[in-house]
């Protein structure tokens, strides 16, 4: 019987867990809020940006173009044929995202030699944009692009080609064309939930099992039950395996939510494994940290010290952003952040449905991660307990005597 | 339980300094002394929760050092400021403990049903720990500290920061436990008026180091028999006090002599023939008595014999000291809370 203790603390954490409803209600709450509100703002997909248009050509192109403006859905057409002074000023005053100018020899640019003119930066399709608003702005070029192109394949383009030249149709220049590799419709909040789970792993671990035993220490409660014949490991284990427990939990919870919500996941009896591997190794890992930290952290510096962690942990994993949206000097810490393996194969599984194989080596990287803190974190408490320097209250009383 | 040349020291200071002390089973044995004097610290070297620095330790015949989990499994232990988790119910709390100690399942339940019976909260015993008042939160450690069945049981300022008559509650508890149990109690206090009362032995601690020991009654008669205690008027040269005392001190009428500013306190074998002696003496050197007054004397004098000082020249701090401590517990529960 020698986990018996183990057990007594680990049913002692989850008693009080399940009885700090409001604490409970808001851990769950969080990862609904993170996929919702993050999900649908970065999307990638924008709808009504207010712009405005000038048509100074009357070729066909450029009709059909300025129609399929004003069609888009993504844009919205708030004021036609203004000037360029007055265009500014509507930018300036936050009135639109942005102005998009056709000049006076786009279609004819479209020509070849000797019907029209030689492409040139004055005869291409100008946007101004608001670069204030870095998202929007850059959208708005490619938004702009996509229409475009919509406006080249459009027949009475065409035909007016034809017509004019009296030449088969034919765009000059080349254009890129994107095909999907996975036929569902992937939106961000797809690529955004195996990164909320992890987030909910780290935040939940972080405080799971460090802050019972700061608190238990401030009270005087955790020299008790150093007085009582049980060993020091076991008493730390019950702490772990009742932080490991809320994980699960917690994991769980974000999991049934992402179904609920529709995500597209790529479900099986080995991905769900693969993912619970992941997630409760993740968890283990930052719970060592947390064991590690409560030994000399006080219950006031808990919340700044652990977002001093989360931070970083959370946004240099490419759980949000791309990883390849970060500078080189940046991508080093994100190579040696356990959260980016974590992410990158729980990714892979949930969302990809790739082999379990492929994430074998996300898997040792946490797995030695979780080992290594483990250790760290039962060190920490084995040498403060050793050296009684776990008491920081009685510390205060030493001073006096 | 036993402790020879026991030290500890923290960071260079001396917290407890060569104590020895020898305790019989079945005693309630006290430790005296003020704030910081180094109780706590012996008995948390006691209870195997700080390592002695040097020096060794004897508690239920087994050594604190090398045999710590023969000690654990013989003791009780109620610390200063009350460590329960108030977020479960009193049965839980001790449920916990229970199987901490290593109680066999079956008998965990009636264990806890009979420690909880003998501090008179079985009742209650499926309440929060949160809705408890201090007595009854007081008498819910004692009952966790005598689920082991322990031999000794220790008690840090068992009735800290309690009313008077929840301080009768919990010694009512104490000597009930002694005489039923057979228990030997090892309790610090800084109330000499309990130390007096209900102890059988106490040791009066200052600075680390034991001062004096022996059962209550044996140490004021050290003392002598009555105690007077004189106020002179002041004079031109200031002093009265010191000048009175010097003068005394000629008469060599009794044990001890000490001097407060213009209060003098004096330990004499009578009081009947000591006092017309002092009067004299006081008419002769021309000082005034504001105030005069023999009675028996208290575990009082006998502290500031030892120590110099009276325990509750302290008690001011103290009293603002256990505030604080009291504060910075409810906080700490509000902050679990949240």
């Amino acid at each position: 019987m020698v986990l018996k203790a183990t057990r007594a603390i680990w049913k002692r954490e989850m008693r009080k867990w399940r009885r700090n409803k409001t604490q409970l209600f808001s851990s769950l709450l969080l990862p609904i809020l993170f996929l919702l509100v993050i999900g649908n703002a970065y999307s990638g997909s924008f709808s009504n940006v207010p712009v405005a248009v000038t048509n100074l050509d009357s070729g066909t192109p450029a009709q059909v173009f300025e129609e399929a403006l004003r069609n888009s859905t993504s844009l919205m057409v708030v004021a036609t044929n203004i000037s360029i002074s007055d265009a500014m000023t509507m930018i300036d005053d936050g009135k639109i995202a942005g102005f998009i100018l056709i000049p006076v020899n786009f279609s004819k640019s479209l020509l070849p030699l000797p019907w029209g003119v030689v492409p040139s930066v004055s005869n291409k399709i100008n946007v101004t944009c608001d670069n204030t608003n870095m998202m929007v702005s850059q959208a708005l070029e490619g938004l702009t692009a996509q229409v475009l192109n919509q406006t080249l394949h459009d027949p009475r383009v065409a035909s007016w080609f034809n017509d004019t030249t009296h030449l088969s149709f034919r765009i000059t220049g080349s254009y890129v064309a994107k095909i999907d590799r996975y036929s569902t419709g992937f939106t961000f909040i797809d690529f955004l939930a195996p990164g909320i789970l992890l987030m909910t792993v780290l935040f939940t671990s972080l405080f799971a099992a460090g802050m019972p035993i700061i608190l238990d220490r401030e009270v005087g409660y955790f020299d008790m039950l150093l007085t009582t014949p049980t060993s020091r490991s076991d008493i730390v284990l019950g702490f772990t395996l009742a932080g490991v427990t809320k994980v699960i939990a917690q994991a769980t919870f974000v999991l049934v939510i992402a179904i609920v919500l529709g995500i597209h996941m790529a479900l099986s009896v080995l991905s769900i494994l693969s993912i619970y591997v992941l997630a409760t190794l993740l968890g283990l890992g930052f719970v060592g940290i947390s064991i590690a930290m409560s030994v000399k952290i006080e219950l006031t510096a808990v919340q700044f010290v652990n977002g001093l962690i989360n931070f970083p942990v959370f946004f240099l994993s490419g759980a949000f952003y791309p990883v390849e949206s970060l500078p080189m000097w940046l991508r080093s810490v994100v190579f040696l952040n356990p959260m980016t393996y974590a992410v990158d194969g729980l990714r892979a599984v949930m969302i990809k449905g790739a082999s379990i194989l492929t994430v074998i080596p996300d898997v040792v990287f946490v797995g030695v991660f979780a080992l290594l803190t483990q250790i760290l974190g039962n060190l920490a408490l084995y040498l403060a307990l050793s050296g009684r320097k776990i008491q920081i209250r009685h510390r205060r009383q030493k001073v006096v005597a | 339980m036993e402790a020879i040349d026991l030290v500890k020291r923290f960071n260079g200071l001396t917290a407890v300094d060569k104590i020895n002390m020898s305790v019989e089973k079945g005693e309630i044995f006290g430790l005296l002394g003020p704030n910081g004097a180094g109780k706590t610290t012996t008995i948390k070297m006691l209870i195997t929760l700080l390592k002695p620095t040097s020096g060794k330790a004897l508690v239920a015949g087994f050594d604190v050092l090398t045999q710590a989990d023969e000690v654990r499994r013989r003791i009780g232990y109620v610390p200063q400021e009350s460590a329960l988790d108030v977020r479960l119910t009193a049965s839980e709390n001790l449920e916990l403990f229970a199987e901490l100690y290593g109680l066999p399942k079956s008998d965990i339940k009636p264990r806890i049903k009979e420690v909880l019976e003998l501090v008179e909260l079985d009742k209650r015993k499926d309440d929060l720990v949160a809705h408890y008042s201090g007595g009854m939160k007081r008498r819910l450690e004692i009952s966790r500290g005598l689920l082991p069945t322990p031999q000794v049981l220790f008690l840090d300022e068992p009735t800290l920061g309690l009313d008077p008559q929840s301080r009768r509650v919990v010694w009512e508890f104490i000597h009930k436990l002694q005489k039923d149990w057979d228990l030997t109690i090892i309790a610090t206090t800084h109330y000499l008026d309990e130390a007096e009362r209900e102890m059988d032995r106490v040791a009066i601690i200052d600075k680390g180091v034991i001062m004096a020991m022996g059962p209550p009654d044996d140490l004021k008669a050290d003392f002598g028999k009555d105690v007077i205690e004189l106020t002179v008027k002041a004079n031109d040269e200031g002093s009265s006090g010191e000048q009175l005392k010097s003068k005394l001190s000629d008469l060599q009428l009794g044990t001890d002599l000490s001097v407060n500013d213009r209060k003098v306190r004096l330990g004499v074998p009578s009081g009947k023939t000591a006092l017309p002696l002092i009067m004299h003496k006081i008419d002769s050197i021309g000082l005034e008595v504001e105030s005069i007054s023999v009675r028996s004397p208290s575990l009082d004098d006998v502290f500031i014999k030892y120590t110099g000082r009276g325990i509750r020249e302290e008690e001011g701090s103290q009293d603002s000291a256990d505030t604080r401590k009291q504060r910075a517990m409810m906080m700490g529960r509000m902050r679990r809370r949240v």
